[in-house]
């Protein structure tokens, strides 16, 4: 079974403050709030991205273990999903 | 929880002075004549903004951290641009809401919006009865009803939100029952509404036409909704140290450009920051010293606030600015309004 590709919903309207990502769902008219490693995962989402990926990009930033931060990535993933602010486009 | 609820986006946000939604007064221009509109002097387009300033100010706003627009006029479709301004506000990443009479509205312009429905919240359109002779009583405009009537259909057939906004004054008061059928059978979400303010220049024949009492009190309710929390609160919030945070948005989160591109706290606050064609937008809101001491008034500065009702009642310093030249005032047509809800005023004790 391949890896799954993830990108941000299309129908978000994002702005950065104070390093947060405020997003606001147009669709549902909900608004969304990401801080710290969530702004980090969320920027690399815009071109779109693996799970497995995101995750050694966040181990080598955060300096956190590779099983701690495929954990916290998996968690978010699941998250964002569960919200439908991001979509799966691909798999590889 | 990724999600964010909107009260406590806007306590961060406010905190911050964070500009979170912006009116558009597109132009001043109208192609009607209602008899209680407050713009005043719709000819007079010296120094409207352009296409070209609105493609300078967009990204300045997005940068900002604005979130919605509404757009706002006059008849924001009478401006001369108009479909290159929608071209760059759909292609920009705003969420817009659109407030129009929509006589001018045909179905190629519909047509044309409906490509970006999702960009769109809500329409809001403006009808003043459920008959021609009703609503142009108001509007002064013969065969203005059969258009607004056209454009809230074709607008609904194209999956819009239509918000229909009734002003109930003396000569169209009876129709409200009929307007509120008239929504009900087309499954339009329906606001009445009752306040006359004066005109911007200070002309108040309009103020004739409001409600009295006993009128007043024979609308089908809900005919009014300022005394609603919108942002829920503690009550320490309106403490009389305490800023306007929870009472009002401008300048905090709220803000409006005038047709000539001057940065106001509200339409109807004239207490211009500067214009947005001689500076950005994003320095005229942070460092502006008007809005900056607005931002720092006390609720306690007000009189409202030693009022039983306050903040129950939450009234617009705006129409207080409007109606008395000072916003510290309480807005007598306020005060009139709610007492017919919650009774005479009670003095707080000190
Ligand atoms: S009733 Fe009048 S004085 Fe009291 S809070 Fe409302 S507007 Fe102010």
């Amino acid at each position: 079974m391949g890896e799954i590709i993830f990108k941000k919903n299309g129908s978000l309207i994002e702005r950065r403050i104070d390093g947060e990502a405020i997003l606001l769902d147009i669709k549902s008219g909900v608004y969304y709030d990401l801080k710290d490693v969530g702004v980090f995962i969320w920027e690399i989402l815009t071109d779109g991205s693996t799970a497995r990926k995101i995750a050694a990009a966040v181990a080598e930033n955060f300096d956190a273990d590779a099983e701690t931060a495929l954990a916290d990535t998996l968690e978010l993933l699941n998250d964002l999903e569960a919200e439908g602010l991001i979509v799966r486009v691909a798999e590889v | 929880m990724l999600q964010l609820p909107r009260h406590e986006l806007h306590k961060k946000l406010v905190g911050r002075a964070n500009p979170m939604r912006i009116q558009l007064e597109i132009t001043r221009r109208c192609n009607l004549d209602c008899v209680h509109c407050i713009q005043g002097g719709c000819s007079d387009i010296a120094g409207e903004m352009t296409a070209a300033d609105y493609e300078r100010l967009l990204p300045r706003m997005s940068a900002a951290g604005v979130f919605s627009v509404s757009l706002t006029g006059g008849e924001f479709l009478c401006h001369p641009e108009i479909h290159d301004i929608l071209g760059l506000l759909l292609r920009s990443d705003f969420w817009l809401a659109l407030q129009t009479n929509g006589t001018l509205l045909d179905q190629d312009t519909v047509d044309f919006l409906a490509r970006h429905r999702e960009k769109i919240r809500a329409v809001a359109v403006s009808l003043y009865g459920a008959t021609a002779q009703a609503h142009e009583s108001v509007t002064r405009s013969p065969g203005s009803f059969e258009k607004t009537i056209r454009a809230i259909d074709m607008l609904s057939e194209a999956g819009f939100r239509v918000e229909v906004i009734s002003l109930l004054m003396t000569m169209n008061q009876d129709e409200a029952t009929q307007i509120q059928e008239l929504c009900r059978k087309r499954g339009l979400f329906h606001q009445f509404n009752s306040i006359i303010a004066p005109r911007k220049d200070g002309e108040k024949s309009s103020l004739e036409c409001r409600l009295p009492e006993e009128l007043l009190k024979k609308l089908p309710r809900p005919w009014e909704t300022f005394s609603e929390n919108f942002i829920p609160h503690e009550p320490d919030d309106f403490a009389p140290d305490k800023t306007l945070d929870a009472w009002c948005t401008m300048a905090r989160t709220s803000g409006y450009i005038d047709s000539r591109g001057n940065l106001l706290p509200c339409s109807i606050m004239d207490l211009p920051a500067g214009n947005v064609k001689e500076r950005p937008f994003d320095e005229l809101w942070h460092d502006s010293a008007v809005f900056n001491a607005l931002r720092k008034l006390k609720i306690g500065q007000f009189e409202c606030s030693r009022c039983g009702h306050f903040p129950t009642c939450r009234p617009c310093p705006g129409l207080a600015f409007l109606e008395h030249g000072n916003m510290f005032e309480a807005p007598k047509e306020i005060c009139r309004i709610i007492e017919l809800f919650l009774g005479d005023k009670e003095v707080k004790q000190a």
